[in-house]
């Protein structure tokens, strides 16, 4: 369980998070959606610790997330994949084994995700949806019982973002907490239980995206988000 | 240490295979060949091989850091997300790039040498210079990282660095010399160890120097240093100088980078 007690941070004047209250349940999947600019990465950070918050607290199952022990309850897949350009995948894949000192087998995953003749690659050479395959192997080869994914289905093809949504919903049954950002809507109602739309850094709504629908009497998740993004305006 | 080291070992072949790293190794080594074939023999074309070296390590130092740290921000969030301490993580990284830039100048002299038919007595001067381009690869390299630390922007932190090399390479010697002029007056002997010890390129041309007893090269703060600690010490003192220009950015660039939003 991820728990965000009043967090706000500010870039300079810029105030990027204000007063945050967010818990992620044990066993979820929830989504942060919101604008470009809201805030949804650096919210990440913070539960990270790769940007500390001004003010507020964050625990990572009851462990503050300024303590390294936090992040080893913690899976993360960046944004972006563009790790080394020299380097095989497969080194990648064992360099993060050995720094979390998990001897853990990736072949299941490497099939799963059709890598068997990418991983002796130099990254450099892969393409953007291959390397994002490979920060998904990253992301659920752990068996973290935290997976933090910050657009994930960004770049992938057809097929591969269907095997991720199984795979998600796959880690969901196994009792995972799973927390992503996604501008893709039909991801978002395919996998999440609960939605935070985030907006100039405040947490606007939350709740489940069915439930969001009817409020705002909209066909789908999309629309419902951008109705919810007028009236706010 | 195992992930300082496991790191290390990743950023350290990354950049050993990068196009960059081959390009410096075989300009240093082609560079000391042509030096010692116009010069007629390594000992005599010391001199502008030392050159190169004081001046062109601390720029491709600073230069492949800061690309290197700027380029690769999606590699350090996956390494700083992972349950270890950032110290590790920069140091790790650090090291890797460090080493791999002060082997290609070390490999780079050693395959020009070698490819100009030496003779044993050059063997001391190679290692002197060896020596000098591998302490100024880990100075500028720390230098380069405190700055990327420091720094949010790219193209800020990579103007800042080139501008930090720029001073110490060419600005710092103008400034001394006008400022050795002014007071020429004045007992400015002391203030002159001094400035040498503040700027590494000028305790590395002085190391040099002094190891190779060429009076006539060595220039003011060159004599004063001998003149003052006498050859022995003052290789010590300069070599100890340019080690703790390695120590405390090392230190400085941890600290900073514990506090620092990514």
């Amino acid at each position: 369980m991820i728990t965000l007690n009043s967090v706000s941070k500010r870039w300079g004047r810029n105030e990027v998070l204000r007063d945050i209250d967010l818990t992620i349940e044990e066993g979820r999947v929830i989504s942060m959606l919101g604008p470009n600019g809201s805030g949804k990465s650096t919210l990440i950070k913070c539960i990270l610790n790769l940007v500390r918050p001004n003010s507020g607290t964050i625990t990572v199952n009851g462990i503050p997330s300024t303590s390294v022990e936090s992040r080893k309850d913690i899976s993360y897949m960046p944004q972006v994949a563009r790790f080394a350009e020299n380097i095989s995948a497969i080194r990648l894949i064992q360099l993060i084994s050995d720094i979390r000192g998990v001897d853990a087998d990736p072949t299941q995953l490497i099939e799963y995700f059709n890598l068997e003749g990418h991983m002796s690659k130099k990254l450099g050479v892969l393409s953007g949806g291959s390397r994002q395959k490979v920060s998904a192997v990253l992301a659920f080869l752990f068996d973290s019982p935290i997976i933090i994914l910050d657009e994930p289905t960004v770049g992938l093809d057809p097929v591969s973002r269907v095997n991720f949504k199984r795979l998600v919903l796959e880690e969901k049954e196994r009792g995972k907490t799973i927390f992503f950002t996604s501008h893709i809507m039909s991801d978002v109602e395919e996998v999440a239980d609960e939605i935070a739309f985030l907006l100039e850094g405040k947490i606007v709504y939350q709740g489940k995206p069915e439930e969001l629908i009817k409020s705002t009497n909209q066909p789908n998740l999309e629309q419902s988000i951008a109705h919810l993004l007028k009236a706010e305006a | 240490m195992k992930t300082i080291w496991s790191i290390f070992k990743f950023v350290f072949m990354d950049n050993l295979r990068s196009v960059w790293a081959i390009a410096y190794t075989l300009f240093i080594a082609l560079s000391t060949y042509a030096l010692v074939y116009f010069t007629g023999s390594f000992t005599r074309g010391v001199v502008s091989i030392m050159n190169i070296i004081i001046l062109i390590t601390p720029l491709v130092s600073t230069m492949m850091t800061s690309m290197y740290f700027f380029n690769k921000t999606d590699f350090l969030f996956l390494l700083l997300a992972q349950p270890i301490k950032r110290s590790h993580t920069f140091i790790g990284m650090y090291m890797g790039i460090a080493v791999m830039l002060a082997l290609s100048v070390g490999f780079g002299l050693a395959l020009g040498m070698a490819m100009s038919a030496p003779r044993i007595e050059d063997i001391q001067v190679l290692l002197l210079l060896m020596l000098t381009g591998v302490l100024l690869s880990f100075i500028f390299s720390g230098l380069a990282f405190l700055i990327a630390i420091a720094t949010r922007d790219k193209l800020r932190g990579i103007g800042m660095a080139l501008s930090l090399w720029l001073f110490m390479a060419v600005i710092y010697d103008g400034l001394m010399l006008m400022y050795f002029i002014v007071f020429s007056e004045y007992p400015i002997e002391e203030h002159a160890i001094i400035l040498s010890l503040l700027n590494p390129i000028d305790l590395s041309r002085i190391f040099i120097m002094l190891q190779l007893d060429v009076s006539a090269l060595m220039g003011y703060s060159g004599a004063v240093f001998q003149k003052f600690f006498g050859t022995g010490l003052g290789v010590g003192v300069s070599i100890g100088a340019m080690l703790l220009w390695i120590v405390v950015p090392q230190f400085l660039f941890v600290y900073r980078a514990r506090r620092k939003d990514f």
